[in-house]
């Protein structure tokens, strides 16, 4: 168990910068998920602190020891591969083992070892069996086993479900949070898919183009994006936006030209250009909202309704009642609940707060 | 209406169905043949050289069944021994050294970052010289008055060595050329390996806690195992046949002392002209070839299942 820390942490290609002054700390026992678009930068992130990359600039620490200089096997951590990379040519129980074959563990504590963690997992059947003759879900608990086996200090996952099916998916999504929960071991998690990054952290780390867009537990990410980028994608379906200036003290005039009233007390000056978004289920389907369209999409998705309105200002969405029967083409108004509106400044992206505390139901 | 089937009607559909199942069998009729007469036949021809004594007289060959002459021939053969000797020290020492040299070029060129197509490209050269070429270039190399291995080790202050004309040096001087021949061969085949390597798999043995010869031992040499058998086997048989640099640079000499199966071979047929005793060596020369084949698959596939 330890903690990890990121300090001002630079990574260059030659003379492409693709990160500049990340930093990030992960508490001891804490399960983190880095989130973002490919290409953000995230697995070059857990990369570097697992040691397979090098930095160009800052500080790593692990358990408070820096560990820029150190190899990969000096760090005391384990990795889960997206490919599983389980080595082709050993069993389970060989890849199992193999960490500790490597630290000369004595043979009998080694079986010991992998039969105990071969349980946990419920892959006591396999233990003969070699990587070729397993299935996606199979290969992936090997691969987790072989990171527990060796009670490393800190866990490091990339994207280790996206090659299972969506059912499994969510299956060993659980069994993983469980796992965390048992073994209390400090964990870092890459994924792209915001749905695993809101339900399995403790505390995530939405990224984008090389920065950290934001820290923090998921529902206040949820609530409270920081910027848009980050409003955008978290959330599905995702979050409507519109764009506009402000009229007065408390409305949008929106590029459709339709009139947004803005939250009371909000704080923005007239004639500034906004960006606010507001999310399905904040806007409200009602006979004589603020924004008048016509239905284009009915979604059913059995415990929830998202209907899709062509308006001035681009096909916005709101959750719906299922009992509500709407039919494409029907003349309907959405009304965004004005307290729930999350306002960006429009060249910049960032959240605009309140004075006051603003409260997203 | 058509009749009831009667049992030779029954019968002719059976042939067919028969015939139907078995046509892709069939089929193959004609390559098969092909095969025969292009590989086979050439082989029984062996064969039965190897049994009979060949004789040209009155323009024409005569051949008559004496298979004990053959033999006798063989026990006969005082450079036999010699021969068979350096042809196992010429194929262990020359494919031992070319596969760890192959080896270790291949992983250290593909574990540079840049620069790696042209380091290939320049390293392949040796395999695009004629062998006739090789054997004259070495030959002046190996030259006592003047030869580039000489001229070296008089600047290191040792006396000229007799590289070809020595009984002890003139195998070493072959097995020399040999490996600057052959290495880029094995080094070719396990580089498009080394390439293939599964990045992830090595790297999560770097996480797991793999020393750099850790590494080697348990991950990377297993997952090279394939491409290491296939080197070997082709190299091995190919070393066992290696004909040009012997006959250019030694001519087998001094003495039968760097004599190799194939020049002795040649001896036998075109200046003993004993094309039956002949035919038999090449037989059991193919005996030999396979059972190493055999062996190396056997050793490589234990040392695999290890």
């Amino acid at each position: 168990m330890a903690s990890v820390s990121i300090r001002d942490v630079d990574k260059a290609y030659g003379p492409t910068v693709v990160m500049k002054g990340i930093d990030l700390e992960v508490a001891d026992g804490e399960f983190v998920v880095l989130v973002g678009a490919s290409g953000c930068g995230k697995s070059t992130l857990l990369r570097m602190i697992a040691g397979l990359e090098p930095i160009t600039g800052g500080e790593i620490a692990i358990g408070g020891e820096r560990v820029n200089e150190l190899e990969p096997r000096e760090r005391d951590i384990a990795m889960v591969f997206q490919s599983y990379a389980l080595y082709p040519h050993l069993n389970v129980r060989g890849n199992l083992g193999f960490s500790l074959a490597l630290r000369h563990v004595p043979r009998a504590e080694i079986d010991a070892q992998c039969r105990q963690t071969a349980e946990v997992l419920d892959l006591g059947q396999l233990l003969e069996r070699f990587p070729r003759q397993l299935s996606g879900g199979q290969r992936q608990r090997v691969a987790m086993g072989r990171a527990i086996v060796r009670q490393p200090r800190v866990f490091l996952f990339d994207e280790p479900l996206s090659n299972l099916d969506a059912k499994l998916r969510i299956a060993m999504r659980t069994e993983i949070r469980a796992l965390h929960q048992r073994l209390g071991a400090t964990s870092i998690y890459v994924t792209h898919d915001q749905v695993e990054a809101m339900t399995m952290a403790d505390r995530m780390v939405v990224m984008n183009d090389g920065r950290i867009e934001q820290v923090g537990a998921p529902l206040d990410v949820y609530d409270r994006p920081a910027t848009l980028y980050v409003a955008r994608f978290i959330g599905a379906p995702s979050i409507n936006v519109l764009e506009g200036v402000v009229e007065g003290r408390a409305a949008l005039r929106t590029r459709g030209g339709q009139s947004l009233p803005l939250p009371a007390g909000a704080g923005v000056e007239s004639g500034r250009e906004l960006s606010i978004g507001v999310r399905p289920e904040h806007v409200v389907l009602c006979a004589d909202g603020a924004l008048a369209g016509t239905v284009s999409v009915v979604e059913h998705l059995g415990h929830e309704t998202y209907v899709y309105v062509d308006t001035a200002d681009g096909r916005l969405c709101a959750l719906a009642d299922r009992a509500l029967h709407l039919a494409p083409g029907a003349a309907v108004a959405l009304a965004p609940a004005p307290e729930a509106l999350h306002l960006f400044d429009c060249a910049s992206g960032r959240r605009i707060d309140a004075p006051q505390k603003q409260v997203a139901a | 209406m058509t009749p009831p089937p009667g049992p030779a009607r029954r019968r002719r559909r059976g042939l067919v169905e028969a015939l139907n199942a078995t046509f892709k069998h069939w089929s193959l009729l004609p390559a098969v043949l092909l095969f025969a007469l292009l590989t086979a036949y050439p082989v029984v021809n062996l064969l039965r050289m190897a049994v009979s004594t060949i004789e040209f007289r009155e323009g024409g060959e005569n051949w008559s069944f004496t298979p004990l002459h053959n033999w006798s021939l063989l026990l006969a053969d005082t450079a036999l021994a010699p021969v068979v000797r350096n042809t196992l020290v010429f194929v262990a020492v020359a494919v031992a050294i070319e596969m760890v040299a192959g080896l270790a070029l291949a992983l250290l060129i593909g574990g540079l970052t840049r620069g790696k197509a042209v380091m290939r490209t320049l390293m392949i050269i040796p395999i695009l010289v004629p062998p006739v070429a090789i054997g004259s270039m070495f030959k002046l190399m190996f030259n006592h008055d003047f030869g580039f291995f000489n001229q070296i080790l008089g600047w290191v202050g040792i006396a000229p060595v007799s590289w070809l004309g020595s009984t002890k040096l003139a195998l070493l001087s072959v097995i020399i050329v040999d490996v600057w021949h052959w290495v880029p061969f094995i080094f070719l085949i396990l580089f498009a390996a080394v390439e293939g390597l599964p990045k992830e798999v090595l790297e999560a043995a770097r996480v797991d806690g793999a020393t750099r010869g850790q590494l080697l031992r348990r991950v990377t040499l297993p997952l090279l195992m394939p491409a290491l058998t296939v080197a070997l086997v082709f190299r091995a048989i190919l070393a066992f046949k290696t004909f040009d640099e012997v006959y250019l640079l030694t001519g087998g000499g001094p003495g039968t002392s760097s004599e190799l199966l194939s020049l002795h071979l040649y001896k036998v047929f075109f200046e003993q002209n004993q094309l039956g005793y002949g035919a038999l060596l090449s037989v059991f020369t193919i005996i030999g070839v396979l059972s190493l084949m055999v062996l190396a698959r056997w050793l490589t596939r234990r040392w695999a299942l290890r």
